[in-house]
């Protein structure tokens, strides 16, 4: 009888650790997401990125073609 | 009994065990395994052919198709009209069509367009619609006939595809998938691969902004299910044959898409990649830039835009030939029957070039 509950216990621990390594997992990128989504409107009307010229690069900005995009206040870029 | 019973209850640990470990293994990422190239078997310079057109029309064109007797030629940044439907091979204009504006009919941007059974399809991102047009009776200008409005799961479609009649290809710039496979109604229905990067890291931490990084322009021919998609930022030419579902990733010189992390955005470092590329029935084409962003903003304005070089690959990913051109273009559409390319150049005035190329 014992060693039935042993055995019950060990594999408990294991779905259990299974499951709870995935939800992290999981919930580790919508973390992720969601500090990206943040962090961009944090950065408001003052964003540190700029998006400058006519192009093809794609500014997540204003959603327009531009030539490129650059922080300003990084000096060495 | 009491041995049998251990037998069996080592059975069971052994058979948790390993249903433990797949489950946990399941949903690590795949191994990418990239092929790297650095040069050609075979380069040959190639000398355009300036095709005069009697109307200024463009602030930017940046593709170029022909379909029969009709070409249509894309401004990225056109000021009225996105597309402008000409005669061919004479590039007698025509008509335009896909005007920008707010209103329902109107679009707010237009990422590409596609000839599909005698019609066109174009993309407007902004607005996440896909737009069919068909030909009027004469032939001579292009009528908006119906709108797809894409999944609101579908974030910013920059490019796309026609797998067959009732199936679209885009790209995925959420970094879940590598392409999404969307039907005419414009809702997903298959999530294909995944980013082939070796950034593990970014790859859990800034998924979007990789997503970014690694906007691809993609072109799929239907005769022999090839898909192929190339990196706008780095050197990474992948090819999926949907076929058979095989993927091969090739990566040159200057490597995998360069790119920082800043609010969030993927903020380009290295260099410009491809701007283009095609599917034939026997190779891929890409026009390759390879001029890096800090050249670029240095020089500002004076670098002529676009690229010097088309790339030929099999269809198995095989480098086969580089051409370098003595104009700087930005898309191509290459006709392998008459051996020749045709492409835009955003630089002049005179904005379509014709190639002859001969045999690969």
């Amino acid at each position: 009888m014992k060693r039935y509950l042993k055995f019950g216990i060990f594999s408990l621990v294991v779905f259990a650790s299974v499951f709870f390594s995935r939800k992290a997992e999981r919930s580790n990128v919508q973390n992720v997401i969601l500090l990206n989504n943040v962090e961009a409107l944090a950065a408001g009307e003052n964003p540190t990125t700029r998006c400058i010229g006519t192009g093809s690069v794609d500014c997540s900005l204003n959603h327009e073609k531009v030539k490129y995009v650059f922080e300003p206040f990084i000096l060495e870029w | 009994m009491f041995s049998n019973h251990l037998y069996w209850n080592g059975k069971l640990l052994l058979l948790i065990l390993v249903v433990g470990l797949l489950s946990s293994c399941s949903q690590s990422q795949k191994a990418f395994l990239a092929d790297k190239y650095s040069d050609f078997p075979k380069e040959k310079e190639l000398r355009g052919e300036v095709i005069e057109l009697d109307t200024a029309l463009f602030r930017y064109p940046f593709r170029i198709r022909i379909k029969g007797d009709k070409a249509i030629v894309m401004d990225l940044h056109g000021s009225e009209y996105y597309g402008h439907l000409f005669q061919y091979p004479s590039f007698r204009y025509l008509s335009s069509f896909g005007r920008r504006g707010d209103s329902p009919t109107e679009m707010l941007s237009m990422e590409n367009f596609r000839f599909h059974n005698h019609k066109v399809w174009t993309l407007d991102a902004n607005k996440s619609e896909l737009t069919r047009l068909d030909f009027s009776s004469s032939g001579d200008s292009l009528l908006r006939e119906e709108t797809v409005t894409l999944d609101e799961d579908i974030l910013r479609p920059l490019d796309f595809a026609i797998y067959n009649d009732t199936t679209f290809v885009i790209p995925d710039y959420s970094g879940e998938s590598r392409f999404l496979k969307v039907n005419c109604k414009g809702k997903l229905i298959e999530k294909i691969g995944a980013i082939p990067t070796t950034n593990e890291k970014t790859l859990q931490e800034a998924r979007p902004a990789l997503a970014q990084a690694w906007r691809s322009f993609l072109d799929y021919n239907l005769h022999n299910g090839v898909l192929a998609a190339v990196t706008q930022l780095g050197e990474v030419v992948e090819i999926y044959n949907l076929k058979d579902s095989t993927h091969v990733v090739r990566i040159g010189e200057h490597d995998e898409p360069e790119f920082k992390v800043s609010d969030g955005y993927g903020i380009p470092t290295g260099i410009m990649g491809f701007s283009d590329v095609q599917v034939t029935d026997s190779a891929i084409y890409a026009v390759f830039h390879g001029t890096p962003f800090k050249e670029i903003a240095r020089q500002s304005g004076s670098i002529p835009d676009g690229g010097k070089y088309i790339y030929v690959f099999s269809l198995q990913g095989e480098p086969l030939c580089k051409y370098v051109l003595d104009h700087y273009i930005y898309g191509i559409w290459v006709d392998e029957a008459t051996k020749t390319i045709m492409a835009t150049d955003v630089n002049s005035d005179q904005p379509i070039l014709k190639f002859n190329f001969g045999s690969v």
